[in-house]
């Protein structure tokens, strides 16, 4: 299935009517990246509980605090210990044709999550996210990784994301050159 | 028991000035690990203040980690990072001992901005692995100095932790307060990036060019956070004893939701304070004291207020406990 240009308003209206949990967290209307223009909740129903949980109770709740948790649920992040990232290099190489679409390193989310968990809680809305709960953020984010973005999803995922970026170009052109080709890690 | 005999018959000397060629008492001073603050001083003569510094090179958390801590190489004094605070009296004669371990890799040495003399005392205390240096220095201004090691190459040195704060208290004394904390704010830079875990290693090339990979206070990420944080009661008035190691960075101190009430520029205390100061100039290798009441209760978080910096890790907190005063802050609507 090829998806057209208009699949990514389409994909927000009915994550918004259909994908949405009760207690979600309103769609944050700030664009910086691609991936804020994706979906800003995914279907857990197939994780195993603990995960559901952290989901539900702690990355919807903590991340969507300072931007929409579409960020990071669309991000091109792909954390993987180096042996790991080498086998799926070998074996699905073209999976790593752009890294606008796939970028993998041993602690990409790690090291975000915990410069996010470094905010004053001045006006009492910053989390103040305990250790366990940016660690269990990071354990979510990286088993969401690997269930959406590698394996039997890893074509949808791709499909997805480039359609993604397609659609910042044509709304953002000069960010999307600043962000996609003049790649940066950990800038997007 | 014997050494305070001597120092009150010391002090009836003083009192009638017969002292000039007797040596002052001798009294150990009373070392401690921030943030706490060693007590203050009672007595109103000199002594001599006996100072023992060991260089150690350990291995330490810089930060708490998902899987395994962010750890460092720390060069340090007395294991210690920031190294251990000293007290000592203006006037006071401060006898310094520092012990480099034969297992150590490198020279080590102290310059203290406290003393007077070529190098802050860092060539007469160039201790090689396994050697001990002893040296006398007069405190003759009072104030709040940094010290740090100044052994070759001294970027190193420092960046690696090695710096201190020293407290040498006017003659006068210093008027009591109801708490005092000591806070040293400082950069480390590793070749991974902010929160790679595991044993981290510097990197000289990020240090040149001063683009820290981690700002902290206390020596690692937290540790004025959680179970770290200063604490107080309403009512009560704290005062701060904060230092910048540096290597590289001016820090511009805040704490959010407080106003320094007296404020002492550089640590220079025997200038008269500023007053009601929101957020202060701290040099690399300089220091500054501060003195507030604290009126609400709830959490104060301590900043560099050049504000990225939290991100690499300058924050810390001051927990307020007591009664609620709706006069000073509220919500009304």
């Amino acid at each position: 299935m090829r998806f057209g240009r208009g699949w990514v308003p389409f994909l927000l209206a009915t994550t918004a009517v259909f994908g949405r949990p009760a207690d979600a967290p309103p769609r944050a209307p700030r664009v910086d990246v691609a991936a804020d223009l994706g979906p800003a909740t995914i279907d857990v129903s197939s994780y195993p509980a603990e995960m559901q949980n952290i989901y539900r109770a702690n990355f919807l709740k903590n991340c969507a605090v300072c931007h929409s948790p579409a960020r990071a649920i669309n991000s091109e992040f792909l954390e993987l210990p180096a042996a790991e990232a080498s086998a799926l290099r070998a074996t699905s190489p073209d999976l790593f044709d752009d890294p606008g679409v796939l970028l993998t390193g041993p602690d990409l989310w790690k090291r975000y999550i915990k410069r996010m968990k470094m905010r004053p809680p001045c006006c009492g809305v910053c989390p103040v996210m305990s250790d366990i709960e940016a660690r269990d953020i990071w354990r979510f984010l990286v088993f969401d990784g690997r269930t959406r973005k590698t394996g039997p999803r890893a074509a949808d995922w791709a499909r997805e994301r480039r359609a993604l970026l397609e659609e910042f170009k044509k709304r953002f052109p000069g960010r999307y050159h600043d962000l996609y080709e003049t790649p940066k890690e950990e800038s997007r | 028991m014997i050494v305070r005999r001597f120092s009150l018959l010391w002090g009836a000397l003083a009192g009638l000035g017969l002292t000039a060629f007797a040596e002052p008492p001798t009294e150990q001073a009373v070392l401690t690990q921030a943030p706490q603050v060693p007590p203050a001083i009672a007595r109103r003569h000199p002594a001599v203040v006996q100072v023992r510094l060991e260089t150690r090179e350990k291995e330490g958390l810089i930060m708490n980690g998902f899987e395994e801590g962010t750890r460092y190489r720390f060069w340090t004094f007395n294991g210690q990072v920031p190294g251990p605070m000293i007290r000592v009296r203006e006037g006071d004669t401060i006898e310094l001992t520092l012990t480099n371990p034969k297992e150590s890799t490198m020279d080590h040495n102290i310059d203290l901005h406290a003393v007077t003399g070529p190098g802050g005392g860092a060539k007469i205390t160039l201790a090689k692995p396994g050697e001990e240096k002893v040296a006398r220095f007069k405190a003759l201004n009072p104030g709040l100095f940094v010290y740090h090691c100044a052994a070759p190459p001294v970027t190193e040195h420092i960046a690696n932790g090695m710096y201190g704060m020293i407290l040498v208290e006017p003659a006068r004394g210093m008027a009591k307060v109801d708490r005092e904390y000591y806070v040293m704010q400082s950069e480390f830079y590793t070749k991974a990036e902010f929160g790679a875990e595991g044993l981290q290693s510097f990197d000289p090339d990020k240090a040149a060019a001063e683009r820290p990979t981690y700002i902290v206070f206390n020596g690692r990420v937290g540790a004025l956070l959680g179970e770290g944080a200063l604490k107080a009661k309403t009512g009560e008035t704290v005062r701060v004893y904060f230092g910048d190691g540096g290597p590289n960075l001016v820090s511009s101190w805040h704490i959010i939701g407080e106003i320094f009430d007296r404020l002492w520029p550089e640590g220079a205390l025997a200038s008269p304070p500023l007053q009601s100061v929101q957020t202060t100039l701290v040099p690399a290798g300089g220091s500054v004291v501060v003195e507030f009441k604290t009126q609400v209760p709830g959490d104060y978080t301590l900043v560099d207020h050049s504000i990225f910096r939290i991100e690499k890790g300058a924050l810390g907190s001051l927990h307020v406990d007591g009664p609620a005063d709706p006069e000073v802050y509220q919500s009304v609507k």
